[in-house]
């Protein structure tokens, strides 16, 4: 019997792989989407769990969903000395089910950097070809936030109420500003009112244990859901791709995937395959991808696919503000995380001796739902639990978060001498930051440090020069590029592969750059971009 | 759309504690842990480290961690009493307080005053006028 021919799979089911099973579904396209888990039941969300009642209920025999892959179900590997902490959800909406919900544009100081300074490729856009379809991605998901737009922050037409910021960070706010430096309200992907009948954000502030009403955007409820409502999307759960397959020209026929209940091997036929199994898993997918044609993994002929892997440094630096220190404690949950944003601003003034630039963030401010900064405050006895007790409520922090150059020898190889349980090379991810970020971290802080300064805040005790582990913004780009030279590049402007004209890749491995920004909002109008190409490329016959 | 439980019908009832049974420490060792914790937070007019289960919370966690609980063990018996900053163990135990103490329903609501992560129909953010610009 002949198998069954899909139009096209689509591998992954976080942001990147919704958005193409939907885009591609809603123009009549038949899609069959390969998830490597199953659908995280709602329902069974831990999110008004409090934190005291989480060890009895354990004791109970109940568990919090599993949004997170256990490495040693699937290993990955690291030389040693340089860790890098990967993060990977599998299961229906992937890492959407649990981000940070920050959606920052990217500007053409972004797109149009590499250009400027001449640090490996430019991206194929500019922010005139994705404006669109970040105006569309707002619509469709719901974006809150202000209408104070900068030069590294484009502005957008289409969003949600702000939420009202705490008392530090209007403390901060103010701050900033009397050191000129732009705080703005946050731009972040959560309901501050009902859109696209999702209802809206009730504030309790827990979304990093997945929202109970899906009142901030996930794939699977805002994307697969209604996809396959439409008869267009069928989802295969438990699929494990390894490969995609090609016939003898070279060109993608199909996936190769192990089944993750019974470690059954299977192949399925396609006429296109898109690939959206996050940065390093896709690319993982298309090193693998060997065959005849492409003896260095798929669309792997210019040898970029696995290098330039670009992450995010960070830090945190935390302090008091003298206004709150000994006030009430406050309900300050807002929507989970921050409610203000410092974009990027050293663009401006005297030229630094590094490239590109950083951001930052805040995440929560006032009440948390533990007091961990306890830690670092001296003593014992009443004189600390006072302590604790008098800046609880004062707590502020700045998180930033700069970009790390794209350099070749930053790279994710698959690894032959380690193999998954189902046979497949793992991954081996080889990567550190230069210099240009030990010159950037200085300056981010130098900022952080001014700014709760200008606040007076009293700042607990930071390592000047420590950056979080590797991976730890869970912000990985770059190691499958676009570009307009297919000699330095895999993909075009729309996610197609230069070498293989039915082989997109959709998510962050795409991204030329990785910008100080948040990616999720970028990855999501880069694959409806992607994926309304797809449809008119399919539609005229030539893919 | 599947069917959305509106959040404010949402039974927010607790999950009632049950009996804990000691998996690490002995009976002795989890009383001299007792009277270490609640030297680093104290039962003041709030509860102190020991009536919000602290040693339990220590003994849970060691019970969960083989290398953690070497470490805990080794150092509690090393430990002559008193309470330093230097004192690596005492660091140890330092840091396991504050995660269990500012975690339970004593420190965390009776001590520090949270109400968070429960329904709000509006969230009104700072609303005092000295704050704003």
């Amino acid at each position: 019997m002949m198998q069954e021919v899909h139009d096209v799979i689509v591998i992954g089911s976080g942001a990147s792989g919704g958005m193409a099973a939907w885009n591609l579904t809603r123009q009549g396209v038949n899609v069959l989407l390969l998830d490597a888990g199953t659908r995280f039941s709602r329902e069974k969300f831990w999110t008004h769990v409090k934190p005291w009642e989480w060890d009895a209920r354990v004791d109970r025999g109940e568990k919090p969903p599993q949004f997170y892959l256990d490495t040693k179900e699937q290993p990955y590997d690291t030389p040693k000395g340089q860790p890098f902490d990967l993060v990977r959800v599998w299961g229906r909406g992937g890492k959407t089910n649990v981000w940070g919900r920050v959606s920052l544009r990217y500007s053409d100081l972004d797109f149009a950097g590499p250009e400027k300074d001449s640090w490996e490729i430019p991206w194929p856009i500019r922010y005139k070809d994705i404006k669109p379809y970040y105006d569309r991605v707002d619509q469709l998901i719901g974006v809150c936030g202000g209408t104070d737009d900068q030069d590294s922050l484009p502005g957008s037409a289409y969003m949600l109420p702000a939420p009202a910021p705490r008392c530090g960070e209007r403390l901060l706010q103010k701050a900033g500003k009397s050191i000129g430096v732009s705080i703005v309200a946050g731009r972040r992907a959560v309901l501050t009112q009902p859109h696209n009948g999702h209802p809206k954000c009730h504030f309790c502030g827990n979304c990093g244990r997945g929202c109970d009403v899906g009142a901030f955007f996930n794939s699977s409820d805002y994307l697969i859901e209604p996809a396959m409502a439409s008869g267009k999307l069928r989802v295969m759960d438990n699929a494990v791709v390894a490969r995609v397959l090609v016939n003898d020209e070279g060109k993608a026929n199909g996936v190769q995937y192990f089944d993750r209940e019974t470690g059954a091997e299977r192949t399925l036929r396609a006429r296109v395959v898109v690939v959206a199994a996050s940065c390093i898993d896709s690319t993982r997918i298309l090193l693998n991808s060997k065959s005849h044609a492409h003896p260095n993994g798929i669309g792997n002929s210019s040898d970029v696919i696995g290098r330039y892997l670009s992450e995010q440094i960070r830090f945190h630096m935390y302090g008091f503000l003298p206004e709150l220190i000994g006030g009430p404690t406050q309900n300050d949950d807002g929507i989970g995380g921050e409610h203000i944003y410092l974009p990027r601003f050293n663009h401006r003034g005297t030229k630094r001796d590094y490239l590109r630039g950083f951001g930052a963030q805040f995440w929560g401010s006032g009440a948390q739902a533990d007091a961990g900064f306890a830690k670092a405050l001296p003593g014992f006895g009443v004189d600390l639990k006072t302590a604790v007790k008098k800046r609880y409520p004062a707590l502020v922090a700045l998180h930033p978060y700069g970009e790390v150059l794209p350099r070749a020898d930053n790279r994710v190889k698959v690894d032959e001498s380690h193999k998954d349980r189902y046979g497949v090379p793992v991954a081996r991810i080889d990567y550190r930051i230069g210099d240009n970020e030990q010159k950037m971290a200085v300056e981010m802080y130098d900022t952080a440090e001014q700014v709760l300064r200008a606040a007076r805040a009293e700042i607990l005790p930071f390592q000047r020069g420590h950056l979080d582990v590797a991976g730890s913004a869970i912000h990985e780009h770059g190691t499958c590029r676009m570009g307009s030279d297919p000699k330095r590049s895999a993909l075009n402007g729309f996610c197609q592969m230069h070498d293989v004209p039915n082989v997109f890749v959709v998510d962050g491995a795409a991204f030329t750059t990785a910008s100080e920004k948040n990616p999720t909002l970028t990855i999501l109008a880069l694959a409806w971009r992607a994926t309304d190409y797809l449809a008119q490329e399919m539609r005229s016959g030539r893919v | 759309m599947a069917a959305v439980p509106l959040a404010a019908q949402h039974e927010h009832t607790e999950t009632p504690a049950g009996a804990y049974t000691l998996k690490v420490f002995s009976p002795e060792e989890r009383d001299r842990v007792a009277a270490l914790v609640d030297q680093i937070i104290p039962r003041t007019e709030t509860p102190g480290a020991s009536d919000a289960k602290v040693p339990e919370f220590i003994d849970r966690r060691l019970s969960m961690d083989a290398k953690l609980k070497g470490r805990f063990l080794a150092g509690l018996r090393a430990f002559d009493g008193v309470l330093t900053e230097q004192n690596p163990f005492c660091k140890l135990l330092k840091d396991m307080t504050i995660d269990g103490y500012y975690r339970s329903k004593e420190g965390l609501t009776q001590e520090l005053g949270w109400h968070g992560n429960t329904f709000l129909a509006e969230f009104k953010g700072c609303t005092h006028p000295e704050h704003q610009e």
